[in-house]
């Protein structure tokens, strides 16, 4: 069972060849055999999970409508939140944090029958590329456990990857869904900006932030999205357009379409085997007919400085709330109001968020803003520009998603090293525009690689289109980790 | 773009309202060097009569709505998250130190 996708699990449900309840007891079991070595979840919501599938099982019984993700167990990254559990965002601030309110995200999930079954490991408030951020654990990849899955999504990349659930949410500000998709061989998906409500997500840089979806399969990105990509009254931000049929539209031949790439900005980074993997990727666009052309794209090299400025900068006020007053940690030691904020934030908070919120208040302060903030602020309007003219000269723009492999835990100590992870996947954030990480193939390592694939904003459907046209063509999708390559009885 | 000095990271570290040590902040001043020293890269592009990006959507408006009272969340809800309180209040140390 753990070989099938979302969309043929839901339809062995509706046909009556399995029931909700034994497909949420099957995946709980692979959770327990296998998230011990892999440390993907925080929390397993069992008894909510089984509920709700009995629940299903009964209405399915009767004849009543069912959900367009009916049956389907649901990982969600922990910093979305489920009203009644815990949201920790990984960090010690929130360990005890009980969410409120439901996010849209999860009232869509669960008003078409999705089976949440538990909340997955991050880096701490989604900053990071490896999950070794978390203050809780170190999620493992799951293709070799001394990797890293990548991050800040690493949990839900390593649930999805490892076929611990066939579906994950992660959210995705610099290209958090998409590098971690890449280091386990899965595909994920960041929507075009403002196209999945953001309500429910605990903020980190407000203008970057996008809710998106892990899958084994591009056609079960599609099913997802129908289901989160909508408006939302209570997210400014959400766009007020209807949402999209994307299932309708993958078939089509790609004969005759145009895939940009950038060549000028990659000459100098890419190389040897990430080259020629690169080159293979591209290769499947050529044999579906498509024409590979030059695009100019130069700003993308400008992509690192103007994202630490950007993304810490909205940090550190996002994460200015949490100040030891109304929820969170509050320090023992703290007699004082000052000290509640001062010491409540030193002991909540883990190195990283520490460090980019020093950077981000420095890039935010009286006499810096201008020479950094808003300098950064300009030459994103001229990377929105160069994405839009290439954009008229080309369907899609394909890149590489990392400029390497899942790399072992531990093995980049230098928080500078750490961000260039996000090399070519900040563009897309920074431009707002629909992502996809798909997997090509393994390496020789037997580790997976990924390519990426951009669209203009409000593209998403192109997007999905492109990817599925790919995977098809390619079948890597098939693979899956030799860990968890078993029933477990 | 300037560098980072000890006495800026000082008056930085005041407004992050986090009690960094001095051990945090030498390594601060030495992993924000590194990260500015990058950021420079910036300084490169010739950014002359570009207006910052104040919306990655340009369709996007500002929104408002109707001032009217929607779902609200209880109190008892809001305390059960709150590290201490009393009588339906959050309760704090002092704000004024005698």
């Amino acid at each position: 069972m753990y070989r099938k996708t979302a969309f043929a699990l839901r339809d062995a449900f509706v046909a009556g060849k399995c029931t909700a309840s034994q497909i949420a007891a099957y995946f709980l079991q692979r959770i327990q055999a296998f998230d011990r070595d892999l440390n993907a979840f925080l929390s397993v919501v069992a008894d909510r999970v089984m509920e709700r599938a009995e629940e299903l099982d009964i209405r399915r019984a009767q004849g009543k409508p069912i959900g367009k993700l009916a049956g389907i167990p649901i990982a969600i990254k922990d910093n979305i939140h489920i009203k009644g559990e815990i949201t920790t965002c990984a960090s010690r601030f929130l360990s005890n944090y009980k969410a409120p309110f439901n996010a849209t995200v999860i009232k869509l999930i669960e008003a078409e029958d999705g089976l949440i079954i538990g909340k997955t490991n991050l880096d701490e408030f989604a900053m990071g590329s490896s999950t070794e951020n978390s203050a809780f654990q170190v999620t493992k990849n799951p293709w070799d456990l001394t990797r890293s899955p990548g991050g800040s999504s690493g949990g839900s990349a390593a649930v999805v990857g490892g076929r611990l659930a066939p579906l994950a949410l992660g959210s995705d500000t610099g290209g958090s869904i998409r590098q971690p998709a890449a280091f386990t061989g899965t595909v994920g998906f960041k929507p075009t900006y403002g196209r999945v409500s953001r309500f429910g997500l605990v903020a980190f840089g407000s203008s970057l932030d996008q809710i998106g979806p892990f899958a084994n399969s591009v056609r079960d990105i599609a099913m997802i999205m129908e289901v989160i990509g909508t408006y939302c009254k209570y997210d400014s931000t959400s766009l007020d357009i209807a949402p999209e049929n994307y299932s309708d539209h993958l078939s089509a031949p790609l004969r005759g379409k145009r895939v940009g790439v950038p060549w000028k900005c990659l000459e100098d980074v890419l190389k040897g085997s990430e080259y020629d993997l690169f080159h293979q990727g591209l290769q499947v666009f050529k044999e579906l007919g498509a024409h590979i052309i030059d695009v100019d794209l130069n700003k993308i090299s400008y992509s690192i400085p103007m994202y630490y400025i950007l993304s810490t900068a909205e940090a550190s006020t996002n994460l200015a709330r949490f100040d030891g007053v109304r929820y969170g940690k509050r320090s023992e030691d703290a007699h004082v109001i000052d000290e509640v904020y001062d010491l409540s934030r030193k002991e909540g908070f883990g190195k990283e968020v520490q460090r980019r919120i020093m950077l981000g208040t420095f890039v935010l302060s009286s006499g810096y803003q201008d020479a950094y903030y808003k300098k950064a602020q300009k030459v994103r309007t001229m990377l929105i520009r160069e994405f839009r003219e290439a954009f008229a000269k080309c369907d899609i723009v394909a890149i590489p998603t990392t400029p390497g492999s899942a790399f072992t835990i531990n093995s980049i100590p230098d928080p500078l090293h750490m961000y260039f992870q996000d090399l070519y996947t900040v563009c897309a954030n920074l431009a707002g525009l629909p992502a996809i990480s798909l997997p090509i193939c393994l390496d020789t390592d037997n580790l997976p690689h990924g390519i990426q694939l951009l669209g203009p904003q409000l593209a998403d459907g192109r997007v999905l289109h492109f990817a599925h046209q790919f995977e098809k063509a390619r079948g890597a999708h098939e693979l899956v980790p030799p860990l968890c390559d078993r029933e477990v009885s | 773009m300037t560098k980072l000095d000890r006495q800026t990271l000082e008056d930085v570290a005041q407004l992050c309202r986090i009690n960094y040590s001095k051990q945090d902040k030498e390594s601060l001043l030495v992993d924000l060097a590194s990260i500015l020293g990058y950021i420079k890269l910036l300084d490169e592009v010739d950014t002359e009569g570009i207006a910052p990006c104040d919306h990655v959507l340009e369709t996007m408006q500002n929104v408002m709505r109707i001032d009217q009272v929607d779902e609200t969340l209880q109190r008892e809800v809001f305390l059960e998250n709150s590290p201490s309180h009393v009588g339906g209040m959050v309760r704090v140390p002092p704000v004024i130190k005698f």
